[in-house]
Formats: structure tokens, C-alpha cells, sequence
């Protein structure tokens, strides 16, 4: 301590606050906005769906579970969380299969054609999604390119419907998610220093065999990042399967607007989004419990 | 026969030359050094050696067999990193038992023989650490067993030890060099870190823009150097441009100043040339306050412009007509005599110790 300052000094003591304090000081306007606008209405809602509804948008507050057991009951609905995850799934293996060998390839390019796939990939997420999600109407539609291409090659006699099906959610989704999805195995994959694989190589594994010793195990950790994010995403979409999905084939984002929105059932559809956000925090568990085994991460 | 044979290798990348006309022959059990500055092309040969880089043109013999087209996993050679490229993902152990594992050889074998290379390297109880958990010297230990233990003709060490600091390096230096010679196993070690090479080289290939300026044992490099080159990137060197006198068999007359004139060993052919380049360790000159001269001796005038301590030695700077002379003092006689920095000194040098320096080097 410099000599001329007292300990009891206010300054002093203030200063000593703020040395001991000074993380705490810079998360708290983050803190603040975070507790405001995120954690108040999620627990508000969480304790909204455990009320009881009383009809006509009206509900009373109390304790319980009944909103939970109906929708964990009712096969009606549990075909909707089924048809929800089998979505999503489907979309998260998509990515991961088909982007793979695609974020592998990019990832080994350099110069200018590198900057070209890697623009390809990010000009569509500069378009509004609605805008996306009816471009496939066009495509996909009764009328639409798809159908008058087959018909031209005589594959099919007359137009197949191919929007408001599980397809049509499927792909709108891919088209959300999956340039995102690339991006992630890209800059997982081009982590990987070159010259770990040459060493591989050099200790006598073969190309197929070092890619897999070394690429593969070495992005795993990336590869299920993705694959969360993939099917996060996916299961809690809502303007896509509202818009390309059937109208049978509802899922749980659907469900909870429509009850929110339209039957003002505000606990039913607060005790539906935490199912849905229980799904997905499982999903992170189950992801990082399977990567922690494997040993990864080092 | 020789265990690494390089017939006319030449590598371009584009429009860059990165290696030029490079033939050289490595016995085995040689520890050979390539040495040059950065971008002399002496980390391509090598991995031209390892596999991982192919030759534009020439060839790469080892063991008698042309391997220039095969694959580095199908040579017999192994590499030490750079940046030692550990599997980041696997421990110590494993990281060793990397290439027996990928020869399908029992599990029981390649532990006991991990085991035995670990001991080697003095890492026997950091066996199942990963290699973020290791120190700079110890990731540098795991690097040489796992290139080791897959027992290679050719060892091959890309500047393994220029990311370790100065006394661990010295320590390496010594280690590699003892396991080197423990394992007779032929060794290529690159490096830019010219004591690195003195110290540990059983020859030395001096490189500078991608060709060879010279071959020689550690002294030979340093006491004969061939090219204007090799006399600078070893060692310090002072040069003199003097004027050629008169050139006979084995002696060149130079006039070094006016009125002094010497008799240098003639290394080579200077015919048709006026001016020639005389060269000069700073430990072979010594710096005097009185003009006296030992026998067969000369005697240049200069003025003292700094000193700097430098631990072992002192080193001046001299200033004589025009060219800036270093002296290393490692007496430290001239210490006591305190010296004053701007005051007239004498410099005192044996004619046998300027060596005359060629432009090229004509033997290769």
C-alpha cells in the first residue's frame, strides 16, 4: 500500500469493493437483463402451468398436475411429442450424414473457392424465413417446379402433393438448419491441425485409417454439438410446420400456440413448453453424458 | 550403401522453387543436420523423405529402394513434429502405441514395448496423462518415443526443440543425441539453431534458397567454410574486401590496407578478379592498446566504438577504414584495462586464421 492513504480511507474501501468484486460488477447489466426478461416470465409461466384452467381464458391459481398428466397421457397428444421428436431426429441425422462429407471437403479447400461454397452457404440465411418457406411452395406446390419436372420425364401421370406433408416440414427445416449446421462442423473440422494427421500417417495408418483415428474421433465432440443444435432447434420450430406442415400432423409448437392463442388455455400450453424444454435439456444431457464416456474432449 | 540417397531432388510449388538440384547420400547411423535459414527449402527435403511432400523431379532412395512414390505410411522412416502434433485425444500411452497398434500387433506387446520407450524417454509414470496435462519438454519426450518405437530406418526431427526454452533445449540436445546413438538408428534433424547443429551433428548440409552451399563435419563448416554464406549463417564472421595482390599454388597475396599486404591459404581460383573477400572469426582477433606485434603477426589501427558484456565474453566493436569489426574478448585479460568506448585500439591477427572467402561454391 502506498504510503499517504489510510485503510479506513472511503475511497480506499470503495476501491477494495470493487477489486474484490469486479467480475460480479461487470456480469450484473448482463445479469440484470438476463433475470428481467428471460428467468422472471420462464418462472412466471412455470408457475402458470401448474394453475388450473376454468374455461373461457380463465384459470386459478394453485398446485396441479393435471395439465402435465393430460398431456403425457392422452395419445393424442403423446403422438404429438412423438411425431415432434421423430421430426427433429430425422432433421439432426440428416445434417450430420449428409453435411459431414460436405463440411469435410470445404473444410480441407483453401483460397478462393473456399470463400465461394462458404458464401453459398451463408447468402440464404440473409433471406427473411417466410420468404424461404414459401420460395418451396414454389417448388414444391401442385403446380410448382417439382411436379411439372416429373411429369415431364414421365415419372408421374399428374401432380403429387408434395407440401403439407412430413417431407415438406422436413426439408423447410433442413433449409433452416442446416447451413447453420455446416458452418459448425466447418470450423470443427478445420480445428483439426493437419499436421496430427500427417504424424498418423507417418506411424503407418492409411488414409481411411488416420481420418478415422484422427478427423473422425477428433470432431466428434464438434459433430454433437451440431447434432444438439440440429435437433433443438427442430423440435421447438414452429413457423415452419405451421406453414408446410399437414394439418393432422401437428407438433408440440403447434399445439402450444394453438392453445395459447386460440383456446387461451395459457397452463395447458405453459405445461406443454416444458415438456418441450425438458426434452431438449435431456437431449443436452444425454449429449454430454455420451460425450464425457467416449472419452472425448481432451 | 547408404541409407537415405536424394538423386537431384527438386520441388516447386507454383512459381516458388522451394528445393533445387539437391543430391546427397546419408550413411547409416549418421545423425546429419540440415541447416539453413527459414525458407532454405530444409523442412521440404525432409518431408520429402517422410512421404508427406512429393518431388517435383529426382528421387528418394532409402535403403536402396525408391520410395517416391510410396506412401509415408508404407516408409520406414518416423517423424519428430514440430510442434510435436501429439493425438490430442489420446494419453501418453496410447500416443506411443500409435503406430504398433496400427501394425495390428497384441495389445501385450505394445503395452510392454510403450512401457520400455516410455522408460527411455524418463516418462514412465506420466503413462496415462493427456498431452494437454504435459509440459513443453515432456510433450517433446512423448514425440520422440512415438516416433521411436515403431523402430524406423530414418529418424526425422523437424526443428523438435524450437519451442522449448534454452536450458531445456540444451538438455534435449544431449538426450537426442545419446538415444540417437543408444538406438543406431540414421537421424535427419532440421533445424535453423546453428549451435544446435555444432553441437549435435555428425555432418551438416548448409542450405540457403534451396540449394546446398555446403557439406561438412561440425568443424569443417566452421573452420573451412566454402561460401561467403556458410561463413556468415555459422558463427560470426568479419569480412574485408582487399585487393588481390598476386595468387600462386596454395597462397594468395592481399593487400588488406595500404602497406599491409598477407599470405592467406588459396582455396580456390580467383583469376580474373581484383578485388577478393577476406574472412575472419571475432575470437581470432585481439585487441591491444600498444603496437606491438607477435611474430608473423599484422597490426590494423581502429577506433573502439562499443563494448558489450556479454556473460563469457566481451565483444567490441572496431571501426576500421569503413567496415565494422567484431572482436570476441573471451581473455578477459582486456577486461581489467578497462577500455573506453571511442579510443584508438590495435588489432592483432595471424594471417593463418584469415580464411579467403568464395562467392560460390565450385565443389557443388
Amino acid at each position: 500500500m502506498k504510503a499517504g492513504i489510510k485503510k479506513d480511507n472511503w475511497i480506499y474501501k470503495l476501491s477494495e469493493i470493487y477489486r474484490k468484486n469486479r467480475f460480479l460488477i461487470m456480469f450484473m447489466p448482463a445479469l440484470i437483463l438476463v433475470s428481467f426478461f428471460f428467468f422472471v416470465p420462464i418462472l412466471s409461466l412455470l408457475r402458470i402451468s401448474f394453475f388450473k384452467y376454468t374455461g373461457m381464458g380463465m384459470f386459478e391459481p394453485g398446485f396441479t398436475l393435471e395439465n402435465y398428466i393430460k398431456f403425457l397421457t392422452d395419445p393424442f397428444y403423446l403422438q404429438v411429442i412423438w411425431y415432434t421428436i421423430k421430426i427433429a431426429f430425422s432433421v439432426t441425422m440428416i445434417c450430420i450424414v449428409v453435411g459431414y462429407p460436405v463440411a469435410y471437403y470445404i473444410s480441407c479447400m483453401t483460397g478462393k473457392w473456399k470463400i465461394f461454397l462458404l458464401l453459398l452457404i451463408i447468402i440464404p440465411l440473409w433471406t427473411n424465413l417466410i420468404v424461404r418457406i414459401y420460395g418451396w411452395f414454389v417448388i414444391l406446390g401442385r403446380q410448382g417446379l417439382l411436379n411439372s419436372i416429373l411429369i415431364k420425364l414421365n415419372l408421374i401421370d399428374e401432380p403429387i402433393s408434395l407440401v403439407f406433408t412430413t417431407g415438406s416440414v422436413v426439408i423447410g427445416l433442413l433449409d433452416n438448419v442446416f447451413p447453420w449446421i455446416l458452418l459448425i462442423m466447418i470450423s470443427v473440422l478445420e480445428g483439426i491441425e493437419w499436421d496430427i494427421i500427417e504424424a498418423a500417417r507417418d506411424l503407418g495408418a492409411s488414409r481411411i485409417k488416420s481420418f478415422y483415428e484422427i478427423t473422425f474421433k477428433l470432431s466428434l465432440p464438434g459433430i454433437a454439438v451440431a447434432g444438439l443444435f440440429a435437433f433443438v432447434w427442430s423440435v421447438g420450430e414452429y413457423a415452419v410446420p405451421s406453414l408446410l406442415g399437414a394439418s393432422s400432423n401437428r407438433t408440440i409448437s403447434i399445439e402450444i400456440a394453438d392453445q395459447m392463442l386460440n383456446l387461451l388455455n395459457w397452463p395447458f400450453g405453459a405445461s406443454m413448453a416444458f415438456v418441450l424444454f425438458a426434452i431438449s435439456v435431456s437431449v443436452l444431457l444425454i449429449n454430454n453424458w455420451l460425450t464425457s464416456r467416449s472419452n472425448i474432449g481432451h | 550403401m547408404y541409407d537415405v540417397e536424394l538423386i537431384e531432388l527438386n520441388k516447386k510449388y507454383r512459381n516458388v522453387i522451394a528445393v533445387e538440384d539437391v543430391s546427397l547420400n546419408i550413411k547409416q547411423g549418421e545423425f546429419l543436420f540440415l541447416l539453413g535459414p527459414s525458407g532454405c527449402g530444409k523442412t521440404t527435403i525432409l518431408r520429402m523423405i517422410g512421404g508427406m511432400e512429393e518431388p517435383t523431379t529426382g528421387m528418394v532412395r532409402i535403403q536402396g529402394e525408391d520410395v517416391s512414390n510410396i506412401p509415408p505410411e508404407k516408409r520406414v522412416t518416423s517423424t519428430v513434429f514440430q510442434n510435436w502434433a501429439l493425438f490430442p485425444h489420446k494419453t501418453v500411452s496410447e500416443n506411443v502405441g500409435f503406430g504398433l497398434a496400427m501394425q495390428k500387433i497384441p495389445k501385450a506387446t505394445i503395452k510392454a514395448e510403450v512401457t520400455k520407450y516410455l522408460e527411455m524417454v524418463g516418462l514412465a509414470d506420466l503413462s496415462n496423462r493427456y498431452p494437454n496435462q504435459l509440459s513443453g519438454g515432456q510433450k517433446q519426450r512423448v514425440a520422440l518415443a512415438r516416433a521411436l518405437i515403431v523402430k524406423p530406418a530414418v529418424l526425422l526431427l523437424d526443428e523438435p526443440l524450437s519451442a522449448l526454452d534454452l536450458k531445456l533445449r540444451n538438455q534435449m540436445r544431449f538426450e537426442i543425441k545419446r538415444i540417437q546413438r543408444k538406438l543406431a538408428v540414421t537421424a535427419i534433424f532440421v533445424t535453423h539453431d546453428q549451435t544446435e547443429a555444432l553441437a549435435m551433428a555428425d555432418r551438416i548440409v548448409i542450405m540457403n534458397k534451396g540449394r546446398i552451399e555446403q557439406i561438412g563435419t561440425p568443424s569443417e563448416i566452421y573452420f573451412n567454410p566454402m561460401t561467403k554464406f556458410v561463413s556468415d549463417f555459422v558463427g560470426e564472421m568479419n569480412f574485408l574486401q582487399c585487393k588481390l595482390v598476386k595468387q600462386n599454388a596454395d597462397t594468395t597475396t592481399v593487400e588488406l590496407s595500404d602497406n599491409c599486404r598477407i599470405d592467406v591459404a588459396s582455396t580456390h581460383s580467383n583469376q580474373n578478379k581484383t578485388q577478393v573477400t577476406i574472412g575472419i572469426r571475432p575470437e581470432k582477433i585481439f585487441v591491444k592498446r600498444e603496437p606491438s606485434v607477435s611474430d608473423g603477426c599484422i597490426l590494423l589501427e581502429g577506433k573502439l566504438e562499443e563494448i558489450t558484456f556479454l556473460g563469457q565474453l566481451l565483444r567490441f566493436h572496431v571501426t576500421f577504414e569503413g567496415n565494422m569489426i567484431i572482436v570476441d574478448d573471451f581473455g578477459g585479460v582486456n577486461r581489467a584495462l578497462r577500455y573506453q568506448e571511442s579510443e584508438n585500439v590495435y588489432m592483432e591477427i595471424n594471417p593463418k586464421d584469415c580464411l579467403l572467402i568464395p562467392d560460390h561454391n565450385d565443389n557443388l
